[in-house]
Formats: C-alpha cells, sequence, structure tokens
C-alpha cells in the first residue's frame, strides 16, 4: 500500500451524499477513497452491520412512495431525525437519542472496530465524510504512533445532533462546514468555535478550474446565463453585475433556443417516478430538440431500468443518445466522473434538495423537488434564502409550460446567478490548504469563497 | 401429514404434465404458420452480426460452425472471439471460414479479464466490431437450421420484441452422462422455458441463443452493463422486460450438441447452473425441488411409513414415462439410437438422485467452476472478486 500523502478520506457508502462530498478530494490520498463498510473495507462482521444499515437507509428513502403506509412511515421517521428549531437561541449540547444510540453502536456493536487498525502505519490527519466514522475514532483507543487530526465533511445545510459526540466540549473533532447555519448551529451543540472551519462544502475541480481563475466555472455560467435568457430581461438586470465577477468586455447577443434539464434521481432512487411525469411533460419539446434532458439514474441498476422503461413508455426510446442521455453507472466513481462531465452542460438541475443543494454555487438554478428528511427541509431553506433554488409552481406534468415561463422571465437565469454569487465554491480548496498548512481564511467576496 | 404429502406429489406431477405438454405443442420441426419475413425485400432484411464467443472445442465444433455458414438469410457477418491465437479452436474456426469466403468472418482474440464475466468480456469485445443491427448470439456448441435465423428476425419484425430467446434441444447423446444432460435440458430447462414463458410471460434466458436489437441493447450501455455477473442471459433479458423494451419467442429451438460429456462435467455444469438460480431468485429455486417428484416420495417415508412405499414406484413411473415422452417428440436425433431407449429408465432414476445432490450444493457453497476459473458469486450472480480501491461496485441494497 502506498502511502497518503495529504490525508485518509473516509467515506460511506449511505446513498451517494457522503461519497460525493468525498469524491473531489480523492487525490489527497493516493490510496484514493476508503469507504468503510464497503467490500474491501471493514471486517466481514461490521460489514454485514453496515449493509444492514444501508438497506435499512434505503428502505427509509423509499417508504414515502408507498401508499398510505408511506406517508405515517415518514412522518414517523422525520420526527425521529428531527431537528430542532433554531430560534429560540437555546444550549442543544445535551445528547439526545440518536447520540446514545450511536455510542451504543460503537461500544457495544464495535462499529468501526477495525478502523483504527486500518489507520495505524501513520497520523496522518483523516477526512471523515459520515458522522459515525468521525465520533468511532475519536472514541476508539488511537494506534497510530503520533497525534492524529480528525476532521468532518458536513454535507447538509443544517445538522441532527448526532453529528456531535457525546460530549462536544471535550471532543476534538474538527468540523468543515458548507454555509453559515450549520456553524451556528454547531455552537448551539457545544462544539467549540475553534473546531469549526467555515470552508464551504468540497465541489469537483473538474467543474470550478484553478483556485484563482474559475476558468472553468466562468465559461460555463456565462454559456449558461445566455441559454436561460431568451428574452433578456436577467441581463437587463444584471448586466454589470455579470460583466464584473466573470470579467467580461462584452456580454455576447446571441441567444441559443435550446437549454438542458438535468432531473437528478437520489441515490435511494425514491423520487424515479417524477422521471415519468417530466418525460410526459417535456416529450415534445425533446423530440424537437427545444429542450435536452440527462436523467441522472445513480448507481442502481433497478433505477435505470425503471427510467429506461418510462423513456419506452413515452416512445422517446429513439431520442436516447440524441436529446435524452441518461448517467449511470454500478461503479460509483465512474458515476461521479460522468456527473460532474455532463453537469458542465446543465443549465437546469432538477433535485431533492440534497448535498447537491451546494452545487448551486456552480452557477446552476435548482429546481427543487420534494425533500426527504429534516435536514432537506432545512437545505430547501437554505436554497431559497439565498434565492438559488426555485420550488416548482406547477405540477411536474405541466413542467413544459412553467419551465418555459421561468426561463421566458429570466428567473432561471437569476437563481443560477444567485447561486454563485452566495454559495461558497472553493470547499475543496480551501479544505486542502488548511489540511497541507493549517491555512484557514473566511472570505466575503463570491470569487474568493 | 400424509394428505398433505399426496398434494405436494400431486401439485408436482400436474405441473410437470403441464410442463410436458407445452413442449409437445411448441416441440421442434413443429409446422409453423406464416413466415412473414419470405415476403420482404432483401433491403429490408435488418442486417445480422452473429457473436461466438469461443473458448475450448466443444463437442462437434466444426460441424456446429459450418451450421451458420447455411443459413437461409441474405445479410449477416459472423464474428468469433477467442482467448488467444494459440487456441485449438481458431485453426477449426479458420478452416470453416475458409470455405466460405463470401459470407464476413472475423475472429478476435480478446483475451481474458481477470474480473469481468468472461463471455461478456468478448461479447463487448465483439459489439464494437459488428455492423449489425440485430445480435444473434450464441454458443460454440450450438448447431442450428438454415431458417433459424430467417424465424427468429420473423418474430422479430412480427412482435416488435427487441430480444427474442429460444429453447434448447440437447442432442446428438453417445454417452449416458450426454444422454442424462440433453434429457435434462429438453424436459427441465426447455420445458420451463416454454412453459414460464406461455403461462406466465416469464423469460427464463439460456445463452445459448439471443436475438438483441442493438439499439436497444445500447440503451443500457451495451454487453458491458452485464460484465459484473455471470447469470447474464437471465440478467439481459430481465433487463430488457424492466425497462419496458419487449421480449418474445417463437419457440424455435437451437440444438446444443453434447455428445460425450461425463457424470462428472454434468454434475459440475448442473451445480453451476443451480448455484446461479439460487442467487437470481431464492423462493423459486427452492420450490424447484417439487420437480423431482421422485426425491420427494422417497424422502416422504419416513413420514408416511412403509404402507405407503407405492408412492415411490408411482412417483419414478411417472417421471419415467413424462421424460420419455418428451424424450421421443422433441430429441428426433436421439431417439434413433436403440441404446438411448433401452437406458432411458435408469438414465432417468440417476438423473434426478443426481439432481438431488446438486440441488443441495448451493446451500454449501456459492462458488462456482467456469471456464477454467473459480468464482465466487453473490446477489443476482454478481462475480465477487476484490475490487480495487477506486471500484466501488454499487452492491444491491
Amino acid at each position: 500500500m502506498k502511502k497518503p500523502e495529504l490525508a485518509h478520506i473516509i467515506a460511506v457508502h449511505m446513498g451517494l451524499g457522503h461519497l460525493r462530498a468525498a469524491y473531489p478530494l480523492r487525490n489527497f490520498s493516493s490510496q484514493g477513497l476508503i469507504i468503510w463498510g464497503s467490500r474491501n473495507y471493514a471486517a466481514p462482521g461490521e460489514k454485514k452491520y453496515w449493509r444492514l444499515i444501508r438497506k435499512t437507509y434505503y428502505f427509509l428513502s423509499r417508504v414515502g412512495s408507498f401508499p398510505v403506509v408511506g406517508k405515517i412511515g415518514l412522518k414517523i421517521i422525520m420526527a425521529i431525525q428531527r431537528i430542532p428549531s433554531f430560534y429560540p437561541k437555546k444550549d442543544l449540547s445535551r445528547p439526545n437519542l440518536a447520540v446514545r444510540f450511536l455510542k451504543i453502536l460503537i461500544k457495544r456493536a464495535r462499529l468501526c472496530r477495525t478502523l483504527p487498525d486500518y489507520l495505524a502505519s501513520d497520523c496522518l490527519p483523516v477526512i471523515n465524510t459520515f458522522y459515525a466514522t468521525a465520533i468511532a475514532l475519536e472514541s476508539l483507543p488511537e494506534k497510530s504512533p503520533g497525534d492524529r487530526k480528525n476532521f468532518l465533511i458536513i454535507c447538509d445545510a443544517d445538522i441532527n445532533r448526532v453529528w456531535v459526540p457525546e460530549r462536544p466540549a471535550a471532543s476534538r473533532i474538527n468540523y468543515l462546514v458548507p454555509c453559515t447555519q450549520v456553524r451556528n448551529r454547531l455552537l448551539t451543540y457545544g462544539v467549540k468555535p475553534e473546531n469549526i472551519f467555515m470552508t464551504g462544502f468540497p465541489l469537483p475541480v473538474e467543474n470550478l478550474g484553478t483556485e484563482t481563475g474559475l476558468e472553468v466555472l466562468k465559461i460555463d455560467l456565462l454559456a449558461r446565463l445566455l441559454r436561460l435568457d431568451p428574452s433578456g430581461k436577467f441581463f437587463a438586470y444584471h448586466r454589470h453585475s455579470v460583466s464584473r465577477w466573470l470579467e467580461l468586455k462584452k456580454i455576447p447577443e446571441d441567444r441559443e433556443n435550446h437549454y438542458t434539464v438535468m432531473y437528478a434521481i437520489g441515490g435511494a432512487g425514491a423520487q424515479t417516478d417524477l422521471a415519468r411525469r417530466i418525460l410526459k411533460s417535456l416529450g415534445p419539446l425533446i423530440r424537437t430538440g427545444r429542450v435536452r434532458l440527462l436523467l441522472s439514474c445513480g448507481v442502481q441498476r433497478r433505477v435505470l431500468e425503471k427510467t429506461l422503461k418510462f423513456i419506452n413508455q413515452q416512445g422517446l426510446w429513439d431520442e436516447i443518445g440524441r436529446n435524452i442521455h441518461l448517467i449511470f453507472s454500478d461503479n460509483v466513481f465512474e458515476y461521479f466522473e460522468l456527473f460532474n462531465r455532463w453537469l458542465r452542460q446543465t443549465d437546469v438541475l432538477w433535485t431533492k434538495p440534497s448535498e447537491l443543494s451546494f452545487y448551486c454555487a456552480l452557477g446552476l438554478p435548482i429546481i427543487m423537488a420534494d425533500p426527504i428528511g429534516p435536514q432537506e427541509e432545512l437545505n430547501k431553506r437554505w436554497l431559497m434564502e439565498i434565492h438559488a433554488g426555485l420550488v416548482p409552481p406547477g405540477p411536474p406534468e405541466y413542467c413544459q409550460e412553467w419551465l418555459s415561463d421561468l426561463r421566458e422571465n429570466g428567473r432561471l437565469a437569476e437563481a443560477a446567478w444567485d447561486g454563485f454569487l452566495k454559495a461558497r465554491k472553493l470547499g475543496t480548496y480551501k479544505i486542502k490548504r488548511l489540511i497541507e498548512n493549517g491555512e484557514y481564511s473566511e472570505e466575503i467576496s463570491p470569487l474568493k469563497q | 401429514m400424509y394428505i398433505a404429502i399426496l398434494i405436494l406429489l400431486g401439485f408436482s406431477s400436474l405441473y410437470l404434465i403441464l410442463l410436458t405438454v407445452m413442449t409437445l405443442i411448441y416441440r421442434p420441426n413443429r409446422k409453423k404458420t406464416g413466415q412473414p419475413t419470405n415476403s420482404l425485400a432483401k433491403s429490408d432484411y435488418p442486417w445480422v452480426s452473429i457473436l461466438k464467443p469461443v473458448k475450448g472445442v466443444d463437442d462437434g465444433l466444426e460441424a456446429n460452425l459450418e451450421s451458420f455458414y447455411h443459413l437461409d438469410y441474405p445479410v449477416y457477418e459472423i464474428l468469433f472471439a477467442v482467448d488467444s491465437w494459440q487456441d485449438r479452436e481458431v485453426e477449426i474456426i479458420r478452416r470453416v471460414a475458409d470455405r466460405h469466403p463470401k459470407i464476413y468472418t472475423r475472429i478476435l482474440a480478446t483475451g481474458h479479464h481477470p474480473t469481468e464475466n468472461p463471455k461478456i468480456h468478448k461479447l463487448t469485445c465483439l459489439e464494437s466490431e459488428s455492423r449489425g443491427c440485430l445480435f444473434w448470439v450464441t454458443d460454440a456448441n450450438v448447431r442450428v437450421e438454415p431458417d433459424t435465423l430467417r424465424c427468429l428476425v420473423a418474430e422479430y419484425k412480427v412482435s416488435g420484441a427487441r430480444f427474442i430467446f429460444s429453447p434448447i434441444l440437447g442432442a446428438a447423446s453417445r454417452t449416458f452422462a450426454s444422454l442424462m444432460e440433453n434429457t435434462s435440458l429438453n424436459f427441465f430447462t426447455s420445458g420451463n422455458v416454454i412453459t414460464l414463458w406461455k403461462i406466465f410471460s416469464k423469460p427464463v434466458v439460456v445463452g445459448k441463443s439471443m436475438l438483441i436489437e442493438g439499439a436497444a441493447l445500447k440503451t443500457l450501455g451495451g454487453f458491458k452493463y452485464f460484465k459484473d455477473y455471470l447469470a447474464e442471459d437471465y440478467l439481459i433479458g430481465k433487463s430488457f422486460m424492466e425497462s419496458g423494451f419487449r421480449v418474445s419467442t417463437d419457440y424455435t429451438w437451437v440444438a446444443n450438441i453434447n455428445q460425450r460429456a461425463t457424470i462428472k462435467s454434468f454434475y459440475k455444469r448442473m451445480a453451476r447452473w443451480a448455484r446461479l438460480r439460487y442467487q437470481l431468485h431464492r423462493p423459486a429455486y427452492l420450490s424447484e425441488i417439487l420437480l423431482n417428484p421422485m426425491v420427494l416420495a422417497l424422502a416422504s417415508l419416513p413420514v408416511v411409513g412403509a404402507g405407503f412405499w407405492w408412492l415411490v414406484p408411482l412417483a419414478i413411473g411417472v417421471k419415467v414415462l413424462l421424460e420419455y415422452l418428451n424424450f421421443v417428440v422433441v430429441n428426433a436425433q436421439d431417439r434413433g439410437r436403440w441404446q438411448n431407449h433401452l437406458l432411458f429408465p435408469l438414465m432417468v432414476v440417476t438423473k434426478d438422485l443426481i439432481f438431488l445432490a446438486v440441488y443441495l450444493t448451493p446451500f454449501f457453497s456459492s462458488t462456482v467452476d467456469w471456464r477454467g476459473g473459480r468464482i465466487k458469486v453473490g446477489k443476482n450472480s454478481l462475480i465477487c472478486h476484490k475490487p480495487s480501491f477506486e471500484q466501488l461496485i454499487y452492491e444491491e441494497a
């Protein structure tokens, strides 16, 4: 095994969110990502545990789509995962049931028990994207030769108490947070301010360009804004702002007649059925080439096959490879590579407000599907606060109509622009500098945060 | 208790009778109504690429390959994939191809991928070299009639299906074990292929012959989509169905030439298939024991008492009779050999006892012997190799 250079990156396969957060950091280590609980990591007994947890997670994610009982089940899940109201501000450092349950899993069921052994050969920092591995690392006896730093990337705009150990004041976990709300929340949970770093969510550098230039992001964003503003309303308001931040001398006058919508079905495939409704509505525009539809099916074969079925039902299968593209690979890393590549051509990202909410920083307007779980409810709120996310103004069956209206009115372009200005883009670079040199600074300039 | 056992045996017999009737109705060489492709102009025939992954020298390989050069079909090419140019089968393929220079033939030495399904690895390479809009995937031990491809394409044209599968006719038995294997193919495998499709519209695809529309396959990403699974044939059919593509069969049988099987090779093949079926659909696999009434009757004796001893000969009699009917009607080639008739009852009893041993194997091991390697299989026949660090294959939750 080659020695990692910067840090160990540890993620778990629990939906795609935690993996997506880890993927841009894969080059921090020549060993790549450690997917704890997958086939080549963790002891056999522990793998079964992770498999069970993953199955439960996927079941819970899908339960809402079951008739009648699904709605009741969803309400129960929401209650269990509840994130208490932030206001009035209060001390929330007392551990809740989830924290106690996680402690039992680590101490009694010995979850992550072999993780310290795995890391024993060095004392490089560890970057986790899932709370359980970070908390387990802290609570299990360390076997490495020196003092190890333990980082945890937060993947949502607000979080449950379970992300923080039982005794937060004594914890040495360093939190890498995507937005101000999470920092404030961590403070109420009792985390010390010096353990919180406002880096932003790690975004793929292939969609950004360099840290100082953001060349790729700027080129893609300008092309997107031109496609999303056929009537010129957006540029009438924001011409100077766009010229300034994208460093343009002149805004091109040519407008393209087509645009590209990506619908990202979640990792658990909970909202696959929405693809059918979107296809039904956008079918005529797809046939004429005015809309190109990218359907991101994740890594589950049943999701891909179900999506193909919907395409067949709408008689659109001959559009596959032309105006419909399917993004799928059962290899998670290949999937992310494909996804990021297609994202560059995407004009509108339609997704539930998951970790993909932070991708609004790439200048992508986000159409928000129904959130699943309290953290997604709060991601939704965050997206609306920064004006980068739009709640569908009508049923998906009529998205052809309302998408056209939103585009004509410049609302999509405006959401893209607000996301670019207000959300943090440089998470990957900031995390790298923090790990490498201990450098950390908070900026407010849109191009430096 | 004995009523329950009688019900089980009755159910078993009824299903076996149904299976026999179905194979008799849709037997090979039956008269078919209508051949729509006869009226097609040559330019209307879709170009077919016959894809043949070859590994080793199968029984009657030369004659098998020769049969593909006599197809009564105007536009097709034949693409072979072998592991290496040094393989013995290359010479045979070249010899046959040289006899038919008018038919475009191509041989690829694709090597062997350490972690992928070897057959799919070959098919992926062949797919990229093919020119046809239809792929006809057949194994090297398959022999066909001149009109086979025409019938399959007719079904493709008429039904609008994107995937056409076939029942398998095990033929050319020369040993006791090959007779067992062929009888099991004709009765158990093809009987289930036909019955489950006809009654439940459930495709049970055996990879000996699959006609696939290239464009439809491409929507799944080509053959590569199935590279991590060993039961690629069944999964291709299932994926097509679940993706909304029509799947069909016109019950055009293809012959699987099996002359010199040994008891050991028969056991190994059956055990491999059993392990795959177990991983594909456990409830269906568990119910397979019902198709072995002889074993059921034997197993029930300790429960129902010696007074019901007659259940055993009755079950054997019913099973031998049904399989013999199938043999006489379906397997025209083997019924002309008197030794086969003589050995038939003994063969059925031996086969069913071996099947009991085979049936139990998946409960103890999930490792299969295939094409010279030992592969551990997981759910849906997923090949469980140790992945490299940047290969996190989704493990179906």
